[in-house]
């Protein structure tokens, strides 16, 4: 679900990169919020300023240049500016296309955060874009889940239910029912007329049939939510602070091959499943050590790659040794939401701990249990604070499921049509809740066209 | 208005029109022991049913109960007075049983009119309503409007001061009628129309629209060939309304059905441009579900019949009512129509079929109270409200009489929510949704019909009216004894065995009467008596329904959780820019008490909902 614990910001100037964080030809950042074009205006210079710049009164295409504190020259820009009321989120908005390369994109979020603005927080677009009433909550959850997306299958999912792959058949599903349940509740309020209701056989038939349908969808979406990915915890900190000893004593499967799915980059991690105590999987990732003054072309090639990975990851876990030197510092720019536990390294060398969650060693095994269920334990939490929007669907679903089956039986065994119709409407609650309708305002409008009712 | 008035009175509480709800609303506050006036245009036709000779029906009937229990006069009324009774839907399950009788009609607007004579407390006149005594509200008043009334002016300059007023004017403000290209004023004919009040309205801010309704003609029997026509009996053993009546003693009179055939239709297609409805003459929009025989010729071409019940209208008259061809054609149309059908060959038509077209005020504007919230203790109540129904204003009546007196004696206000009673559930619809038709209660209305029955409303209702101060000591005590006979016979039930089984769990399958479960309780019904039969009637359908009254009432708790979500009565949602404009309008409009009640809103979508929640915490 949506949290309202963003809700304070709402008018807030929000900030965030809305392609992936990888070199490219082309990438975008997004804006919303009030006073946002004036701030855009301080970096950019519009080739043709459009009528009231920087206070557009229509949806603006703007070619232009950018000029970013800390960067040298004028780099080539356009912005497509909407102003209140339009555009997605129904803000003051704007989206800045420019050249995607990762440290031109860094610093211009950092001016622009200078300049007032807020890095958004995962999914508060989206948020914003519900609120305002241009998307339903489907649709939100949907787009919230493409942000999150950390696969192409989960991806590819998320897509499917944001162009209506779950919603069509709910909503094709809902109308079917509703026009049953008009029926029915014609037969109960105008029993005095001259009209033939649902005969019990046509009923069996179409609860029936409505049944198949919603296993059908249920068993679709089962299917896809099991190639869901396993969560993943990956090891940071300092060069030769233990993180490869530790990640191989961590993953159960021998060292996988270096893999990537993010093209031009140096393939420069390690992936591997392990066990948590309470049986669940994790695929721990071992990462290239980060350090205050890269060594050299290399070096600096591969600590960008650790940077562009760890936002991937649901959770950081910072391996530092002995001397806590860098830690605090390397730390601070980690991307804010993901959360990170402190583990003290090379336990066995140092005896004087630091502050830390945990203290492990490779060598003498001390402290790896611990870590294993403090890994188990934030994982959990924090996937409780995100319920993703498929596991809802997925309540929902089921939800409507066993009134409709209940209602079956019901007919079946002959009970009253008031007490199947009770059902019916759980269902039909249910699936309305999933796609974001209600069904009260339409049951009457279907009883009166499709009856001649009345003395 | 204003002035210094030559005849001054002093009421609690003046209503105004003596329909069926102002019949409720007036002897409900004179109950409740406050000095109560009941102002109608002729005195003559208090509690007169204009439209068709029956009470109840399904849902109705259900309601008819409800007021009943509460203390209301219509129930006992019709039962003294009616000349058929009939439970309807008894094929169905007990939640759908629906009593519905065919009224003497004359009768009944007499005993009306009687108890409107008789209750203590309470003054029955006639007089000519002409406006409003408002004045600026003091400032200790509650937050809220700052328009109070404080009385009504009638014809002669005569001041009728009051601490609340209950308007129940119907269908009579600005009311104009319509049979073919003819128009009268009048909101019933024969009757006139009331202009002053509209006016006085529209002035002090009350907004109004227009509603449209119709009624048949009225046949003479002599004239009608019954030996064609299937008779419709009524039940052998009727069933009374009241709770506080034991048995039923009257005869009873047979209704007749017939029915529409191809050369009505036909006549009604070539004549259609003639119908005010169909030429254009009446804008107003008119209820779905009971519409004229233009429009179901019309909307339901593929029909080759319409169904009419031809129901008498009393003992001591021959005219009958035919129910299913209301119309506003032409006369000479009409007489045609009646005469193409079977067994009204050579039927003379009493009265003639018209529309009537009316101001009514949407109920939006009201409290759930049904208080203005545009002006301090002037309430609206039936048909003012845009319903349509005896039963439906009579309930309303109630409620508006019970509110406005208990606020006039410092109670708080007496609701009643979806889950308790179908009245709960019109008030919230009223308040809440508003009508873009004449309002009529149907079963589908109400979420938790299965507890909603007919048999149930004393248990439900009662209690509840009687520690309110509405329902007295007599029905409270008869309520307990009914309880304690349910309670003894549920102890025999479970104590007496087939084999393994108690007779409860026997009683549980659909088919097993009470009597049918051995020799003992055929014994134990016959001891028991007279009267016995409501506690039979309780028992079988609490055996036979327990489970499915479980279910549903998870879905109530699930119900009450968003009813107890409160909104601030005065909470300003202009505040919230994240809201829709539409929303913030539709929110300021509605005023809702609480997220269930806002989620009921038309147009308010799950998002809105989610942005006001974000806001109340």
């Amino acid at each position: 679900m949506l949290s309202s614990r963003t809700s304070h910001a709402l008018e807030d100037i929000i900030v965030a990169l809305a392609t992936p964080a990888e070199p490219s030809e082309r990438a975008v950042i997004r804006l919303g919020g009030t006073g946002c074009h004036c701030l855009i205006s301080t970096l950019f210079r519009p080739q043709i300023a459009p009528q009231g710049w920087p206070n557009v009164a229509k949806r603006h295409w703007v070619e232009g240049t950018l000029s970013v504190p800390g960067l040298f020259g004028w780099v080539p820009c356009s912005i497509h500016f909407w102003p209140h009321g339009t555009g997605y989120t129904r803000q003051e908005a704007a989206e800045l296309h420019c050249v995607g390369s990762l440290p031109l994109l860094d610093l211009v979020i950092q001016s622009l955060v200078a300049g007032g603005a807020r890095p958004a927080q995962p999914g508060e677009f989206s948020l914003r874009a519900f609120l305002s009433g241009s998307i339903d909550l489907s649709q939100a959850e949907a787009v919230v889940a493409i942000s999150k997306a950390k696969q192409p299958a989960e991806l590819a999912l998320a897509m499917e239910q944001l162009a209506g792959g779950i919603r069509h058949p709910a909503e094709e599903l809902r109308r079917e029912l509703l026009d049953l349940l008009a029926d029915l509740e014609a037969g109960l309020d105008f029993a005095e007329e001259d009209i033939s209701f649902v005969e019990s056989k046509r009923l069996i038939l179409s609860l029936g049939s409505f049944l198949a349908q919603i296993i059908n969808l249920r068993r679709r979406m089962r299917e896809k939510d099991t190639q869901a990915p396993l969560p993943r915890v990956a090891l940071a900190g300092p060069p030769n602070a233990g993180k490869s000893t530790l990640f191989n004593l961590l993953i159960s499967s021998p060292s996988q091959a270096i893999v990537s799915d993010i093209p031009g980059t140096t393939r420069d991690w390690l992936e591997g499943i392990g066990s948590l105590p309470c049986g669940t999987k994790v695929t721990w990732m071992d990462t290239a050590g980060l350090s205050d003054s890269p060594m050299g072309e290399l070096d600096i090639v591969s600590q960008n790659a650790t940077w562009s990975l760890l936002p991937k990851a649901d959770l950081i876990v910072a391996c530092l040794p002995w001397n806590g030197i860098a830690s605090a510092k390397l730390l601070k720019p980690m991307p804010g939401e993901i959360p990170v536990l402190v583990v003290q390294t090379l336990a066995d060398l140092n005896q004087d701990g630091f502050t830390s969650e945990a203290r492990v060693s490779s060598h003498t095994g001390e402290g790896i249990g611990l870590l294993k269920s403090k890994v188990s334990e934030m994982l959990k939490v924090n996937a409780e604070a995100n319920i993703p929007p498929l596991a809802r669907c997925q309540a929902q679903l089921e939800q409507a499921e066993g009134a409709i089956r209940r209602a079956h039986r019901q007919a079946v065994e002959d009970d009253p049509i008031e007490v199947l119709v009770l059902e019916l409407r759980v269902a039909l609650d249910a699936l309305g809740e999933m796609t974001g309708v209600l069904y009260t305002d339409d049951l009457l409008d279907r009883v009166f066209t499709r009856f001649c009712i009345g003395k | 208005m204003a002035g210094t008035p030559r005849l001054c009175f002093e009421f609690d509480v003046v209503v105004v029109g003596g329909g069926h709800a102002g019949v409720e609303a007036a002897s409900a506050s004179a109950r409740m022991g406050l000095k109560t006036a009941l102002l109608t245009m002729n005195a003559d036709t208090v509690g007169l049913m204009s439209c068709n000779p029956a009470i109840g029906g399904i849902a109705k009937g259900q309601m008819v109960r409800e007021i009943d229990a509460l203390g209301g006069i219509m129930g006992k009324t019709i039962d003294q007075t009616a000349i058929q009774f009939r439970m309807l839907n008894l094929g169905k399950g007990p939640a759908m049983h629906s009593p519905r009788a065919q009224a003497d009609k004359k009768l009944y607007q007499q005993q009306i009119k009687w108890l409107m004579e008789t209750t203590p407390n309470l003054v029955l006149r006639q007089e000519i309503v002409e406006g409003f005594q408002i004045e600026e509200a003091p400032r200790e008043n509650e937050v809220g409007s700052r328009q109070i009334i404080r009385g009504v002016w009638a014809q002669g300059d005569t001041l009728y001061k009051a601490k609340a007023v209950i308007l129940t004017t119907g269908t009579f403000l600005k009311a104009l009628m319509h049979t073919g290209e003819a128009k009268t004023a009048g909101g019933r004919a024969g009757d006139s129309t009331t202009e002053g009040i509209s006016d006085s309205l529209a002035r002090e801010g009350i907004q109004l629209a227009r509603f449209k309704t119709g009624t048949p003609c009225r046949l003479l029997g002599e004239s009608i060939d019954f030996s064609k026509l299937e008779p419709q009996p009524g039940d052998a053993v009727p069933r009374p309304f009241s709770f506080a009546t034991e048995r039923i003693t009257q005869s009873q009179i047979d209704c007749h059905i017939t029915f529409t055939n191809e050369k009505v239709h036909d006549l009604i297609r070539k004549n259609l441009h003639r119908s005010p409805m169909y030429s254009g003459q009446i804008q107003s929009r008119g209820p779905r579900y009971c519409p004229s025989i233009e429009d179901k010729v019309v909307r339901f071409a593929d029909k080759d019949r319409h169904q009419i019940f031809l129901e008498p209208e009393g003992r001591q008259t021959r005219e009958y009512y035919c129910n299913g061809i209301s119309t506003s054609l032409p006369k000479d149309v009409q007489w045609d129509l009646v005469r193409s059908i079977v067994g009204l060959e050579n039927a003379e038509i009493l009265r003639w079929g018209y529309a009537v077209e009316y101001d009514f005020a949407p109920p939006t504007q009201l409290f759930s109270t049904f208080e203005t919230k545009a002006i301090q203790a002037l309430y609206f109540a039936g048909q003012l409200n845009g319903t349509t129904g005896y039963e439906e204003a009579a309930g309303q009546g109630l409620y508006a009489g019970i509110n406005a007196a208990g606020k006039i004696l410092g109670k708080g206000s007496f609701h009643l929510d979806r889950s308790e009673a179908y009245l709960g559930v019109m008030v919230d619809d009223l308040v809440t949704r508003g009508v873009d038709e004449p309002y009529r209660m149907f079963t589908s209305r109400a979420e938790y019909r299965i507890a909603l029955r007919q048999d149930n409303a004393d248990q439900r209702l009662i209690p509840k009216g009687f520690a309110y101060g509405i329902v007295d000591q007599t029905a409270l005590a008869r309520l307990e004894i009914k309880n304690r006979k349910i309670a003894k016979a549920k102890a025999f039930l479970q104590e007496n065995r087939v084999d393994n089984l108690t007779y409860w769990q026997i009683l549980k399958r659909p088919e097993i009467r009470f009597r049918e479960l051995g020799e003992n309780a055929e014994e134990y019904e016959k001891e028991a008596g007279e009267g016995f039969g409501e506690v039979i009637e309780q028992l079988e359908i609490e055996a036979k329904y327990q489970g499915y009254v479980q279910r549903q009432n998870s879905e109530i708790e699930r119900f009450q959780k968003m009813e107890s979500q409160p909104i601030p009565e005065f909470f300003d949602y202009h505040r919230i820019r994240q809201l829709r404009a539409e929303a913030r309008e539709k929110l300021t409009q509605y005023r809702p008490k609480s997220l269930g009640h806002a989620s009921r809103i038309p147009g308010i979508t799950p998002a809105d909902i989610t942005v006001v929640l974000i806001h109340l915490t």
